[in-house]
């Protein structure tokens, strides 16, 4: 049970292969039935999980909340992350929870306090649940969360390329400098923000790149997806889109991939 | 935080999003038959099965009621693609009565600005024009299709947004668009957690700015684990316990009253209750309140407690209390100031977002704990206030300050400009989608609006070239009876026939297809003479308009009658203001026998008399006008130099010696006003002005001539024209530079016609020192964060001027004139040169003598 954040990783002990990167593009709240604890008007919970952030679910206001998913199937689906982006939860206490019931719930994760509105991802044991949950307490008003995913996560099978630019250190901000004619600072003004970076991987196996590789790229061209990595106690995190896919042999049995992630990491 | 405030931070956020009106119409579909049984229908009758296939999408085009289409304006929001979009914004403040969506769509990728260029003394000049474009990207349809819900498919895999929203609202032509330019923030917020065990607090030091002895004001906004404890607790407190440090606390008890205590200046302790309890859920945020009036003017002290939701609204909670019939005080001891507790007990458990203590009921802030000046987990931060506050822990859990920050934004932050929609561009294979709108002026284009509007009539009888058979008379035949209608007073109309004038002063209708013009008389009003003849049944009869009046009551009546613009955009007051300071009232007239376009008829305007322009202001939503003026008593004139604002390799330097004019032909008094409008000989004046010097070889060495064929000027305007063509020369003889700068948005203080001091190394005397140079702003193109000015040499430069007083001042003397009358009118002496408020050498009063 992991709690992964940009200023903090908890737990990172009980993280299995934890320099290989994750992406999260299995989403069961896409796939089953999804309520909320309330919604504000505008607010619909179902632009919790549309793959856009810029619409949210909007909580009314309470101080305890919630997200939640039902799914069906046989066998019983099974996640082991849960992730949310696009928020406003600073301030709030979180716990991801699984439940057969849809009443009685167990924790997949310790609560955490948000610090920030930055993605947050949760990894835990992977576990086969009839209901997926976000139990949100001690909110200080009206919550919102505009993507939230939970499901089995992709965990590449070779660690990031040397090359890999770590999306907080190379944030795609654009700014503007201006200087009088006389020689003064006049200002300075960030013009946009965002995060684009390439992820690439050497040396994976055929195998895994027709399967899991594959499957990852059938959902990206219809869907935003998470991709973390965890390093030393830090997270990074992206919610975005991908662009530009490749696989490529490097030898006669092994590949690279790589792709852009276009999203937000704020 | 505002634009003004914003605009000058360095390491601001420049923000901007484009809102666009679609016609949607406020009723649900088919929601007339939800009235009750046998009471008539009310709303819209659409029915699925019988009126169309499926609902529609609330829009003209997809309408099956079309008698009960009731269109609301709904505003559709697009932002740039930026992560830092706020997450929630009020749009409702830019237009409450409105509906739109609620959320940015992030699909702006760019505005193009091409800002309106007044052509003075020619033309309206160029319209101001913006081209807005998007990606197009699929959408759920939520928020824009009332009946997403209902519907059998998933909008999110059928079509684009754009695509749809176009299919769906085709008739976007002259709905407004708006655009938002301002910033984000980054907005601090935070809390500190309190587990409600001993030694977990956060305390500020005493001081004197703390120790309050009278009136007093605590607030707090929390969120309390349980609003009713099990044991007391305290909000906020200055109170040690320890010792005689006792001054005052406010807590609630355990059945949810709220206790104020102090302990007055002679160490006694008082203490009151709220009459109710909170009444506030577990957890909740509640801002509380308490504030002790300690002499309530009749002999007492009064408690009040508070509750608010905002911290700007209160209610009372219960009564106003007291703890016995006497004025109280509060004593001064030296305890520390203490969110969460006091010195050894009533430890809170829950989260405070922020408290306060006030010196006086609503009187200044002293103290202020705001978490969100720190970060999380810190120990130490310093309030807005001065004061430090310390987050005392002990134990676990322990007390812990948690902080963040988020994309912020209020519509205080953006300023706004509106335009009409013109054109949608695409969308094409690369999915993008453009859309030009254009300022309301393009309204006024020759091709949208004439004056007068196109008559119907045909003479129903011939005429002959006499006033016989029937001259008082004329029978009309036309498919609009009323189009002939006089309106005003006196009711005299005049209509066209060929190239002849006629006046009436009635009509009287004839039967389904004929009006009859009554009180003939075939003749042009005067000063106008045109030529009877004959004329032959079916022959078009077209209504002239006669204008008459000041230079802006003839422009707000093309505007307004025959635009089609709304008067809200004319500041008319202001024109006025203008016309009767600058123009002396100038009266204008002609008499407009066929269609012409409206920017026609202004433009001849703006080109025979000392208009120096008509321009869309789209920040202020106003049409304004300006006369060939210089810079007025009182007109801001900012100071703009290399140094201080201009910025870097921006400046570009021209002349214009195309604009140069050195001699003016004007034809003025137009006798017969069917002729073209270039008739030489079609005119009863004329007049010819020139500037020997500047036609001289030591200056041009050309003539430069400007000749006007002035229509709007009659033969009484001689002094006008006069002073037209005085003025023109004076301001058009020299080849005045133009320059073009940029500064950054913080000096973005001046708008088009208005003036600036320019200091820059570009432009110097012929010592090669810099020197201060008049101009007046042409064109202002302020969409990105570095503004580009268009100016030119104003021709007065900085030199005094006079002007004439208004009649209500004749005969005043300067020594009974105020300052402001002194500054602004023009005085002079008697013929002893004295300027003595009685005229007398004997009482030279101020001493102002003609030299």
């Amino acid at each position: 049970m992991t709690t992964i954040t940009h200023e903090t990783i908890i737990d990172e002990a009980s993280l299995s292969d934890a320099l290989k990167p994750r992406i999260g593009h299995e989403n069961l709240f896409r796939d089953g039935t999804v309520s909320a604890s309330t919604e504000a008007l505008n607010g619909a919970v179902a632009q919790a999980y549309d793959g856009l952030t810029y619409d949210a679910w909007v909580s009314t206001g309470g101080a305890t909340e919630w997200v939640r998913v039902q799914v069906a199937g046989s066998p019983t689906p099974s996640a082991d992350y849960m992730a949310v982006a696009a928020h406003t939860l600073s301030g709030c206490t979180l716990t991801p929870q699984s439940s057969n019931d849809g009443s009685s719930w167990s924790d997949l994760a310790s609560a955490f306090t948000a610090v920030n509105d930055r993605p947050i991802v949760w990894e835990f044991a992977a576990t086969q649940a009839n209901y997926f949950r976000l139990s949100i307490t001690n909110a200080p008003g009206a919550v919102s969360i505009g993507a939230i995913h939970a499901g089995l996560k992709l965990t590449m099978e070779r660690g990031l390329a040397i090359g890999f630019e770590p999306p907080s250190l190379n944030e795609d901000v654009t700014f503007t400098n201006a200087m009088s004619e006389g020689g003064q600072i006049l200002g300075r003004a960030i013009v946009r923000r965002g995060v684009e970076t390439d992820i690439a991987a050497n040396n994976v196996t055929w195998l895994w790149a027709r399967d899991d590789w594959r499957a990852f790229l059938d959902a990206a061209n219809l869907y935003a997806c998470f991709f973390w990595w965890v390093n030393e106690g830090r997270g990074e995190i992206v919610y975005g889109g991908v662009d530009d896919p490749k696989a490529a042999f490097v030898d006669h049995e092994l590949l690279r991939v790589s792709f852009e992630i276009k999203g937000i990491n704020r | 935080m505002s634009w003004d405030a914003e605009r000058s931070r360095s390491g601001k956020q420049p923000f901007q999003y484009v809102e666009i009106e679609l016609d949607r119409c406020s009723r649900i579909y088919g929601d007339a038959f939800t009235s009750p049984p046998g009471s008539p229908l009310v709303g819209c009758q659409a029915q699925v099965g019988v009126t169309g296939a499926d609902k529609c999408y609330n829009s003209w085009e997809t309408c099956q009621d079309e008698t009960n289409f009731n269109p609301l304006s709904f505003w559709v929001r697009f932002c740039e693609q930026t992560s830092d979009a706020p997450r929630s914004f009020n749009f409702d403040v830019a237009s409450p009565s409105d509906e739109g969506l609620a959320v940015f769509l992030p699909l702006l990728r760019r505005v193009q600005y091409s800002p309106g260029l007044p052509e003075p003394g020619e033309s309206l000049g160029q319209r101001s024009q913006l081209k807005v474009e998007f990606s197009d990207a699929p959408h759920h349809d939520i928020g824009i299709d009332k009946y997403v819900t209902e519907r059998a498919f998933d909008p999110m895999t059928r079509g684009m947004f754009f695509r749809k929203l176009k299919a769906r609202w085709p008739h976007y032509i002259g709905r407004r668009l708006r655009w938002y330019q301002g910033y984000i923030r980054q907005e601090r917020t935070g809390y500190l957690s309190l587990p409600g065990t001993a030694g977990n607090f956060a305390s500020t030091p005493d001081s004197p700015a703390v120790s309050i002895i009278a009136d007093i004001d605590v607030r707090a906004k929390a969120a309390l684990d349980d609003w009713t404890p099990a044991v007391f607790q305290v909000f906020i407190s200055k109170d040690d316990v320890s010792g005689a440090n006792r001054e005052w606390q406010l807590g609630v008890k355990s059945d949810g009253a709220f206790q104020f205590t102090w302990w007055d200046s002679g160490g006694t302790l008082r203490q009151v209750a709220s009459s109710v309890a909170n009444g506030i859920s577990d957890g909740t945020v509640k801002h509380v309140r308490a504030t002790l009036d300690v002499d309530n003017g009749a002999g007492g002290h009064t408690v009040q407690f508070l509750l608010s939701d905002d911290g700007l609204s209160w209610t009372q909670l219960g009564t106003d209390q007291n703890a016995g019939a006497f004025t109280t005080s509060i004593r001064d001891q030296g305890s520390l100031v203490r969110v969460g507790g006091v010195g050894d007990s009533s430890f809170a458990a829950g989260k405070f977002y922020y408290a306060e203590l006030r010196n006086g009921i609503d009187g200044s802030v002293v103290a202020a704990f705001d978490p969100g000046r720190a970060s999380t987990g810190a120990r130490e931060f310093m309030a807005e206030t001065g004061e430090i506050w310390t987050v005392n822990q002990s134990g676990s859990p322990f007390a812990e300050l948690i902080a963040w920050e988020r994309p912020a934004a209020t519509i205080n932050d953006f300023r706004m400009r509106e335009y009409v929609m013109e054109r949608f561009e695409g969308p094409g294979a690369d999915g993008r989608v453009a859309i030009v709108a254009k300022d309301v002026l393009k309204l006024l284009d020759d091709d949208r609006a004439q004056a007068p509007m196109k008559s119907k009539g045909e003479l129903v009888n011939a005429m002959l070239a006499s006033e016989s058979p029937d001259a008082a008379n004329i029978d009309v035949s036309t498919s609009e009876l009323t189009e002939y209608d006089l309106t005003g007073s006196p009711s005299i109309g005049y209509v066209r026939i060929g190239g002849e004038v006629i006046t009436y002063t009635g009509t009287a209708v004839q039967s389904a297809t004929v009006v009859r013009l009554t009180g003939v008389t075939r003749a042009a009003p005067s000063p106008y003479t045109t030529e009877m003849k004959q004329h032959d049944a079916g022959d078009a009869v077209q209504l002239c308009v006669y204008f008459v009046g000041t230079i802006p009551e003839v422009v707000r009546e093309l505007m307004v009658t025959y635009g089609n613009i709304s008067s809200a955009f004319i500041p008319f007051t202001d024109w006025e203001t203008e016309a009767t300071t600058w123009l002396a009232s100038d009266n204008i007239s002609r008499l407009v026998t066929e269609p012409q376009g409206l920017k026609s008829l202004i433009d001849e305007i703006i080109q025979e008399t000392l208009t120096w322009g008509f321009w869309f202001d789209e920040v202020e939503q106003e049409i304004k006008f300006r006369a060939v003026r210089p810079a007025d008593i009182g007109d801001t004139v900012v100071d703009l130099s290399d140094d201080a604002n201009i910025v870097a390799d921006s400046v570009k330097l021209t002349d214009d010696p195309n604009r140069v004019i050195n001699e003016v032909q004007m034809l003025y008094g137009q006798i017969d006003p069917t002729k073209r409008k270039d008739e030489l000989d079609n005119y009863r004046k004329g007049l010819l002005v020139a500037d020997a010097d500047s036609q001289s070889t030591n200056e041009i060495g050309q003539r430069r001539i400007k000749r006007v064929f002035s229509r709007w000027n009659s033969t009484a305007s001689e002094s006008v024209v006069l002073r037209y063509a005085e003025r023109t020369l004076a301001s058009r003889s020299r080849n005045l530079a133009t320059i073009e700068f940029k500064v950054d948005r913080k000096d973005e203080d001046i708008g088009t016609a208005q003036f600036a001091d320019l200091q820059t190394l570009y432009l110097i005397d012929q010592f090669g020192l810099p020197v201060t140079t008049r101009m007046q702003i042409m064109r202002v193109d302020s969409a990105e964060e570095q503004v580009t000015y268009r100016a030119r040499e104003d021709f007065f430069g900085a030199a005094l001027f006079a002007r004439w007083a208004p009649a209500a001042l004749e005969g005043l003397f300067w020594g009974d004139a105020t300052a402001a009358q002194r500054e602004q009118y023009l005085f002079w002496a008697d013929s002893n040169g004295d300027l003595g408020s009685l005229e007398s050498p004997a009482n030279p009063t101020d001493g102002k003598t003609w030299a």
